[in-house]
Protein backbone atom coordinates (compact mmCIF):
# COMPACT_ATOMS: atom_id res chain seq x y z
CA UNK A 1 0.00 0.00 0.00
CA UNK A 2 2.50 2.30 0.94
CA UNK A 3 4.06 1.66 -2.56
CA UNK A 4 0.90 2.37 -4.12
CA UNK A 5 0.38 5.77 -1.85
CA UNK A 6 3.29 6.93 -3.20
CA UNK A 7 1.86 8.53 -6.01
CA UNK A 8 -0.37 10.62 -4.19
CA UNK A 9 2.68 12.40 -2.46
CA UNK A 10 3.28 14.08 -5.44
CA UNK A 11 1.57 17.27 -5.78
CA UNK A 12 -0.31 18.34 -8.70
CA UNK A 13 -1.20 21.53 -10.70
CA UNK A 14 -3.50 24.17 -8.82
CA UNK A 15 -5.94 26.50 -10.63
CA UNK A 16 -3.89 29.21 -10.00
CA UNK A 17 -0.51 27.53 -11.82
CA UNK A 18 -2.78 26.12 -14.73
CA UNK A 19 -4.14 29.40 -15.51
CA UNK A 20 -0.55 31.41 -15.64
CA UNK A 21 0.90 28.86 -17.66
CA UNK A 22 -2.22 28.99 -19.79
CA UNK A 23 -1.93 32.41 -20.18
CA UNK A 24 1.93 32.51 -20.65
CA UNK A 25 1.61 30.04 -23.35
CA UNK A 26 -1.38 32.22 -25.34
CA UNK A 27 1.61 34.85 -25.25
CA UNK A 28 3.95 33.30 -26.87
CA UNK A 29 1.73 32.05 -29.20
CA UNK A 30 0.27 35.63 -30.03
CA UNK A 31 3.92 37.14 -29.98
CA UNK A 32 5.34 34.21 -32.50
CA UNK A 33 2.47 34.91 -34.91
CA UNK A 34 2.55 38.67 -34.52
CA UNK A 35 6.88 37.98 -36.05
CA UNK A 36 5.54 35.55 -38.19
CA UNK A 37 2.77 37.69 -40.01
CA UNK A 38 5.02 40.30 -39.92
CA UNK A 39 7.73 38.46 -41.98
CA UNK A 40 5.21 37.21 -44.23
CA UNK A 41 4.08 40.82 -45.11
CA UNK A 42 7.71 41.95 -45.45
CA UNK A 43 8.71 39.31 -48.09
CA UNK A 44 5.63 39.66 -50.11
CA UNK A 45 6.09 43.43 -49.90
CA UNK A 46 10.18 42.68 -50.66
CA UNK A 47 8.91 40.69 -53.95
CA UNK A 48 6.17 42.90 -54.96
CA UNK A 49 8.52 46.16 -54.96
CA UNK A 50 11.03 43.89 -57.22
CA UNK A 51 8.75 43.02 -59.53
CA UNK A 52 7.32 46.67 -60.13
CA UNK A 53 10.97 48.09 -59.72
CA UNK A 54 11.59 45.66 -62.60
CA UNK A 55 8.67 46.61 -64.20
CA UNK A 56 10.01 50.69 -64.08
CA UNK A 57 13.01 49.54 -65.71
CA UNK A 58 11.29 47.98 -68.71
CA UNK A 59 9.36 50.87 -69.19
CA UNK A 60 12.07 53.26 -68.79
CA UNK A 61 14.01 50.98 -71.17
CA UNK A 62 11.08 51.06 -73.95
CA UNK A 63 11.00 54.90 -73.66
CA UNK A 64 14.57 55.41 -74.21
CA UNK A 65 15.03 53.02 -76.90
CA UNK A 66 11.82 54.42 -78.76
CA UNK A 67 12.71 58.13 -77.65
CA UNK A 68 16.21 57.93 -79.19
CA UNK A 69 15.18 58.05 -82.33
CA UNK A 70 12.12 60.21 -82.52
CA UNK A 71 11.87 62.82 -85.25
CA UNK A 72 9.55 65.15 -86.76
CA UNK A 73 6.76 63.69 -89.13
CA UNK A 74 7.60 65.34 -92.71
CA UNK A 75 5.72 64.32 -95.61
CA UNK A 76 7.08 64.44 -99.50
CA UNK A 77 4.07 66.68 -100.31
CA UNK A 78 5.14 69.51 -97.16
CA UNK A 79 6.68 72.51 -98.99
CA UNK A 80 10.46 73.43 -98.49
CA UNK A 81 9.19 76.19 -96.16
CA UNK A 82 7.32 73.66 -93.57
CA UNK A 83 9.80 71.07 -93.69
CA UNK A 84 12.07 74.51 -92.37
CA UNK A 85 9.96 74.86 -89.74
CA UNK A 86 9.71 71.33 -88.84
CA UNK A 87 13.58 71.28 -88.12
CA UNK A 88 13.47 73.89 -86.38
CA UNK A 89 10.45 73.36 -84.07
CA UNK A 90 10.55 69.33 -83.56
CA UNK A 91 9.48 69.12 -80.50
CA UNK A 92 6.30 71.27 -79.37
CA UNK A 93 3.99 71.63 -76.20
CA UNK A 94 1.39 69.65 -77.58
CA UNK A 95 -1.19 72.42 -75.91
CA UNK A 96 0.60 75.22 -78.16
CA UNK A 97 0.50 72.47 -81.37
CA UNK A 98 -2.12 73.66 -84.18
CA UNK A 99 -3.68 70.58 -86.01
CA UNK A 100 -4.22 70.72 -90.04
CA UNK A 101 -0.38 71.69 -90.27
CA UNK A 102 1.46 69.35 -92.95
CA UNK A 103 3.91 68.10 -90.27
CA UNK A 104 3.77 66.30 -87.00
CA UNK A 105 6.50 67.88 -84.52
CA UNK A 106 7.00 65.58 -81.27
CA UNK A 107 4.42 66.06 -79.05
CA UNK A 108 4.34 66.36 -75.21
CA UNK A 109 2.09 66.84 -72.76
CA UNK A 110 2.12 65.87 -68.75
CA UNK A 111 0.29 62.89 -69.40
CA UNK A 112 1.00 62.22 -72.83
CA UNK A 113 3.49 61.92 -75.54
CA UNK A 114 3.16 61.46 -79.28
CA UNK A 115 6.26 61.14 -81.58
CA UNK A 116 7.48 58.96 -84.53
CA UNK A 117 10.36 57.07 -84.77
CA UNK A 118 12.42 55.84 -87.23
CA UNK A 119 12.20 52.33 -87.05
CA UNK A 120 16.12 50.41 -86.33
CA UNK A 121 15.36 47.36 -89.21
CA UNK A 122 14.92 49.83 -91.87
CA UNK A 123 15.81 47.65 -95.31
CA UNK A 124 18.30 48.11 -97.04
CA UNK A 125 18.24 50.61 -100.31
CA UNK A 126 15.54 52.91 -98.95
CA UNK A 127 15.76 56.02 -99.42
CA UNK A 128 14.31 57.39 -96.49
CA UNK A 129 13.56 56.11 -92.71
CA UNK A 130 10.48 54.20 -92.27
CA UNK A 131 8.95 55.48 -89.77
CA UNK A 132 6.24 54.78 -87.37
CA UNK A 133 3.60 56.30 -84.81
CA UNK A 134 4.76 56.07 -81.05
CA UNK A 135 1.88 57.19 -78.14
CA UNK A 136 2.27 56.88 -74.51
CA UNK A 137 -0.18 57.82 -72.10
CA UNK A 138 -1.91 57.42 -68.26
CA UNK A 139 -4.98 55.05 -68.77
CA UNK A 140 -7.41 56.61 -65.95
CA UNK A 141 -9.33 53.39 -66.00
CA UNK A 142 -6.36 50.82 -66.02
CA UNK A 143 -4.39 53.14 -63.61
CA UNK A 144 -1.45 52.20 -65.49
CA UNK A 145 0.99 53.76 -68.43
CA UNK A 146 0.44 52.58 -72.37
CA UNK A 147 2.63 52.11 -75.29
CA UNK A 148 0.35 52.64 -78.49
CA UNK A 149 2.36 51.48 -82.03
CA UNK A 150 1.28 50.47 -85.10
CA UNK A 151 -2.01 49.45 -83.70
CA UNK A 152 -0.43 47.01 -80.86
CA UNK A 153 -0.78 48.33 -76.91
CA UNK A 154 1.42 47.62 -73.97
CA UNK A 155 0.72 48.21 -71.01
CA UNK A 156 3.11 48.49 -67.51
CA UNK A 157 0.96 47.95 -65.01
CA UNK A 158 3.36 48.58 -61.76
CA UNK A 159 4.11 52.68 -63.18
CA UNK A 160 0.59 54.39 -61.67
CA UNK A 161 1.47 57.41 -62.89
CA UNK A 162 3.59 59.27 -65.34
CA UNK A 163 4.60 63.04 -66.14
CA UNK A 164 6.41 64.09 -69.30
CA UNK A 165 8.38 67.76 -69.03
CA UNK A 166 10.31 69.70 -71.46
CA UNK A 167 13.59 71.61 -70.69
CA UNK A 168 16.40 72.84 -72.22
CA UNK A 169 20.00 71.15 -72.41
CA UNK A 170 22.15 73.60 -69.81
CA UNK A 171 25.06 73.95 -72.22
CA UNK A 172 22.57 74.89 -75.25
CA UNK A 173 19.32 76.68 -74.20
CA UNK A 174 17.59 75.50 -77.77
CA UNK A 175 18.35 71.65 -77.61
CA UNK A 176 15.42 69.50 -76.20
CA UNK A 177 15.76 67.34 -73.08
CA UNK A 178 12.73 65.41 -71.87
CA UNK A 179 12.74 64.93 -68.27
CA UNK A 180 10.51 61.89 -67.40
CA UNK A 181 9.41 61.33 -64.08
CA UNK A 182 7.60 57.73 -62.95
CA UNK A 183 5.47 56.79 -60.02
CA UNK A 184 5.97 53.08 -59.49
CA UNK A 185 3.14 51.48 -57.36
CA UNK A 186 5.17 50.07 -54.70
CA UNK A 187 2.99 47.81 -53.41
CA UNK A 188 0.30 47.06 -55.23
CA UNK A 189 -1.90 44.61 -53.15
CA UNK A 190 -2.32 47.17 -50.74
CA UNK A 191 -1.01 44.44 -48.24
CA UNK A 192 1.65 46.69 -46.37
CA UNK A 193 1.88 49.33 -44.13
CA UNK A 194 1.52 52.18 -45.54
CA UNK A 195 4.36 51.80 -48.24
CA UNK A 196 4.90 54.99 -50.21
CA UNK A 197 5.16 55.09 -54.04
CA UNK A 198 8.45 54.90 -55.63
CA UNK A 199 9.70 57.92 -57.64
CA UNK A 200 11.74 57.66 -60.22
CA UNK A 201 12.82 60.32 -62.71
CA UNK A 202 15.55 60.39 -65.85
CA UNK A 203 16.14 62.30 -69.19
CA UNK A 204 15.84 61.40 -72.48
CA UNK A 205 16.75 62.50 -75.82
CA UNK A 206 16.69 62.37 -79.21
CA UNK A 207 19.78 61.60 -81.42
CA UNK A 208 17.97 62.68 -84.39
CA UNK A 209 16.77 65.79 -83.57
CA UNK A 210 19.53 66.38 -82.16
CA UNK A 211 22.02 66.08 -85.22
CA UNK A 212 19.72 67.56 -87.31
CA UNK A 213 19.65 71.09 -84.70
CA UNK A 214 23.12 70.79 -84.30
CA UNK A 215 24.50 70.19 -88.06
CA UNK A 216 21.35 72.04 -90.20
CA UNK A 217 24.00 72.04 -93.12
CA UNK A 218 24.05 68.29 -93.21
CA UNK A 219 22.52 64.58 -92.45
CA UNK A 220 19.20 66.88 -93.34
CA UNK A 221 16.42 63.71 -94.28
CA UNK A 222 13.55 65.09 -96.18
CA UNK A 223 10.61 62.49 -96.60
CA UNK B 1 9.36 23.71 4.27
CA UNK B 2 9.25 20.12 3.23
CA UNK B 3 6.17 20.43 0.85
CA UNK B 4 8.62 23.29 -0.98
CA UNK B 5 11.27 21.48 -0.95
CA UNK B 6 9.58 18.20 -2.66
CA UNK B 7 8.27 20.67 -5.50
CA UNK B 8 9.45 20.11 -9.19
CA UNK B 9 10.47 23.77 -10.54
CA UNK B 10 12.76 25.09 -13.55
CA UNK B 11 16.10 25.08 -12.24
CA UNK B 12 17.91 28.55 -13.32
CA UNK B 13 20.11 27.00 -16.32
CA UNK B 14 17.00 25.86 -17.47
CA UNK B 15 15.59 29.18 -17.84
CA UNK B 16 18.69 30.93 -19.09
CA UNK B 17 18.81 28.19 -21.82
CA UNK B 18 15.29 28.34 -22.83
CA UNK B 19 15.37 32.50 -22.91
CA UNK B 20 18.81 31.99 -24.62
CA UNK B 21 17.25 29.61 -27.70
CA UNK B 22 14.05 32.06 -27.66
CA UNK B 23 16.09 35.08 -28.56
CA UNK B 24 17.98 33.54 -30.69
CA UNK B 25 14.37 32.12 -32.75
CA UNK B 26 13.32 35.65 -32.94
CA UNK B 27 16.57 37.36 -33.72
CA UNK B 28 16.79 34.99 -36.65
CA UNK B 29 13.66 35.86 -37.61
CA UNK B 30 14.21 39.92 -37.58
CA UNK B 31 16.91 39.78 -39.18
CA UNK B 32 15.74 37.78 -42.08
CA UNK B 33 12.77 40.46 -42.40
CA UNK B 34 14.92 43.42 -42.34
CA UNK B 35 17.52 41.84 -44.94
CA UNK B 36 14.71 41.68 -46.98
CA UNK B 37 13.80 45.54 -46.93
CA UNK B 38 17.33 46.10 -47.52
CA UNK B 39 17.84 44.23 -50.42
CA UNK B 40 14.39 46.49 -51.60
CA UNK B 41 16.42 49.46 -50.84
CA UNK B 42 19.82 48.40 -52.76
CA UNK B 43 17.25 47.04 -55.95
CA UNK B 44 16.05 50.66 -55.45
CA UNK B 45 19.42 53.00 -55.24
CA UNK B 46 20.98 50.96 -57.80
CA UNK B 47 18.03 51.60 -60.79
CA UNK B 48 18.38 55.23 -59.98
CA UNK B 49 21.98 55.25 -60.03
CA UNK B 50 21.75 53.90 -63.78
CA UNK B 51 19.22 56.05 -64.36
CA UNK B 52 21.28 58.84 -63.77
CA UNK B 53 24.52 57.21 -65.49
CA UNK B 54 22.37 56.91 -68.23
CA UNK B 55 20.63 60.55 -68.45
CA UNK B 56 24.28 62.20 -67.84
CA UNK B 57 25.38 59.95 -70.95
CA UNK B 58 22.30 61.24 -72.90
CA UNK B 59 22.92 65.28 -72.04
CA UNK B 60 26.85 64.82 -72.88
CA UNK B 61 25.58 62.76 -76.55
CA UNK B 62 23.43 65.59 -76.89
CA UNK B 63 25.94 68.47 -77.67
CA UNK B 64 28.67 68.38 -80.22
CA UNK B 65 31.95 66.79 -79.11
CA UNK B 66 34.14 69.84 -79.93
CA UNK B 67 31.64 72.30 -77.90
CA UNK B 68 32.55 69.79 -74.49
CA UNK B 69 35.27 71.28 -72.73
CA UNK B 70 36.55 70.28 -69.06
CA UNK B 71 34.73 73.38 -67.95
CA UNK B 72 31.76 73.06 -69.08
CA UNK B 73 31.54 69.13 -68.15
CA UNK B 74 31.68 70.25 -64.70
CA UNK B 75 28.76 71.17 -64.40
CA UNK B 76 27.27 67.84 -64.15
CA UNK B 77 29.72 66.82 -61.26
CA UNK B 78 29.37 66.98 -57.65
CA UNK B 79 26.57 65.41 -55.17
CA UNK B 80 22.69 65.22 -55.87
CA UNK B 81 21.87 66.80 -52.46
CA UNK B 82 22.97 69.94 -51.33
CA UNK B 83 25.64 69.60 -48.48
CA UNK B 84 23.94 72.94 -46.74
CA UNK B 85 20.00 71.98 -47.05
CA UNK B 86 20.62 67.99 -47.21
CA UNK B 87 17.65 68.43 -49.90
CA UNK B 88 18.14 67.63 -53.91
CA UNK B 89 19.66 69.84 -56.36
CA UNK B 90 18.31 71.60 -59.09
CA UNK B 91 18.14 69.43 -62.21
CA UNK B 92 21.06 70.74 -65.14
CA UNK B 93 17.80 73.13 -66.41
CA UNK B 94 19.06 76.26 -68.75
CA UNK B 95 17.71 79.12 -67.06
CA UNK B 96 17.33 81.11 -70.73
CA UNK B 97 14.96 77.90 -72.57
CA UNK B 98 11.60 78.67 -73.86
CA UNK B 99 11.07 75.21 -72.23
CA UNK B 100 9.91 75.59 -68.23
CA UNK B 101 9.68 72.43 -66.24
CA UNK B 102 7.58 72.36 -63.26
CA UNK B 103 9.93 69.92 -61.57
CA UNK B 104 12.96 71.72 -60.49
CA UNK B 105 14.94 68.94 -58.54
CA UNK B 106 15.19 65.61 -58.18
CA UNK B 107 12.51 63.87 -56.28
CA UNK B 108 13.22 63.94 -52.89
CA UNK B 109 13.19 60.04 -52.42
CA UNK B 110 17.09 60.61 -54.10
CA UNK B 111 18.27 62.39 -50.87
CA UNK B 112 18.07 59.22 -48.56
CA UNK B 113 21.22 57.91 -51.32
CA UNK B 114 23.40 60.86 -51.23
CA UNK B 115 24.42 60.12 -54.91
CA UNK B 116 27.17 61.63 -56.52
CA UNK B 117 28.34 62.01 -60.01
CA UNK B 118 31.57 61.95 -61.81
CA UNK B 119 32.54 61.78 -65.49
CA UNK B 120 35.96 62.47 -67.58
CA UNK B 121 36.13 62.56 -71.67
CA UNK B 122 39.71 61.03 -72.49
CA UNK B 123 41.26 60.42 -76.25
CA UNK B 124 40.99 57.22 -77.72
CA UNK B 125 43.60 58.31 -80.21
CA UNK B 126 46.12 55.61 -80.51
CA UNK B 127 44.43 53.08 -78.20
CA UNK B 128 41.88 52.16 -81.41
CA UNK B 129 41.28 51.50 -84.94
CA UNK B 130 40.45 55.33 -86.36
CA UNK B 131 40.33 56.80 -82.84
CA UNK B 132 41.16 59.80 -83.61
CA UNK B 133 37.83 59.96 -84.35
CA UNK B 134 36.74 58.59 -81.01
CA UNK B 135 36.15 60.15 -77.73
CA UNK B 136 35.83 57.87 -74.37
CA UNK B 137 32.67 59.05 -72.05
CA UNK B 138 32.79 57.62 -68.69
CA UNK B 139 30.33 58.18 -66.36
CA UNK B 140 30.68 57.13 -62.53
CA UNK B 141 27.77 57.23 -59.75
CA UNK B 142 28.70 56.77 -56.05
CA UNK B 143 25.86 56.06 -53.35
CA UNK B 144 24.74 55.38 -49.97
CA UNK B 145 23.20 52.14 -48.35
CA UNK B 146 21.61 54.09 -45.13
CA UNK B 147 24.36 56.43 -43.95
CA UNK B 148 24.62 59.75 -44.09
CA UNK B 149 28.26 60.38 -45.42
CA UNK B 150 30.66 62.24 -43.02
CA UNK B 151 31.52 64.53 -46.35
CA UNK B 152 29.09 65.00 -48.71
CA UNK B 153 31.11 67.02 -51.32
CA UNK B 154 34.54 65.88 -52.12
CA UNK B 155 35.85 68.26 -54.84
CA UNK B 156 38.65 66.52 -57.41
CA UNK B 157 38.98 63.46 -54.39
CA UNK B 158 36.66 60.59 -54.50
CA UNK B 159 33.41 60.78 -52.85
CA UNK B 160 32.76 59.11 -49.62
CA UNK B 161 30.45 57.08 -50.70
CA UNK B 162 29.90 53.00 -50.29
CA UNK B 163 28.65 51.65 -53.76
CA UNK B 164 29.96 52.79 -57.16
CA UNK B 165 28.72 52.16 -60.61
CA UNK B 166 30.52 53.08 -64.07
CA UNK B 167 29.18 53.67 -67.60
CA UNK B 168 31.39 53.81 -70.80
CA UNK B 169 30.83 54.79 -74.18
CA UNK B 170 32.09 56.46 -77.14
CA UNK B 171 31.40 59.89 -78.51
CA UNK B 172 32.24 60.44 -82.51
CA UNK B 173 34.07 63.55 -82.67
CA UNK B 174 32.64 65.22 -86.17
CA UNK B 175 35.87 67.67 -86.12
CA UNK B 176 38.29 65.43 -87.49
CA UNK B 177 38.88 65.32 -91.25
CA UNK B 178 38.80 62.28 -93.38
Amino acid sequence: MRGSCHGTQKRGVTLVELAIGVILVAALLGITYKVFSYITNARKRGSVDLQELQGARFAINHLRRDFRCATPFIPKSATLAQKAKAFEMPIVDAKAYTKGDVTVPVLVSPAELHFHRQVYDTPDLTTSPVLEEVNYHIDEARKCLIRTTAGRELAFPGIRNVKFELYGHPLNPETPMLLVTLVVDADADKKGPGTPDLEITTTLSSAVINQNLHYRSWNRIYY
Amino acid sequence: MRRFSDRMGFTFVEIVIATGVALVFFAGLIHFASATGSETSRAENYLRALQIAQETIELVQSMPVGELTDAKLQIFEGSLVDSQTRQSVALPVHPESAWKPVTKKYPEQYTKAYFYRKLRLEPLEGEAANGRFLRKLIVEVFWNEGRVPDKIDAIGGTPDRMRKLALATVLFDEREYY
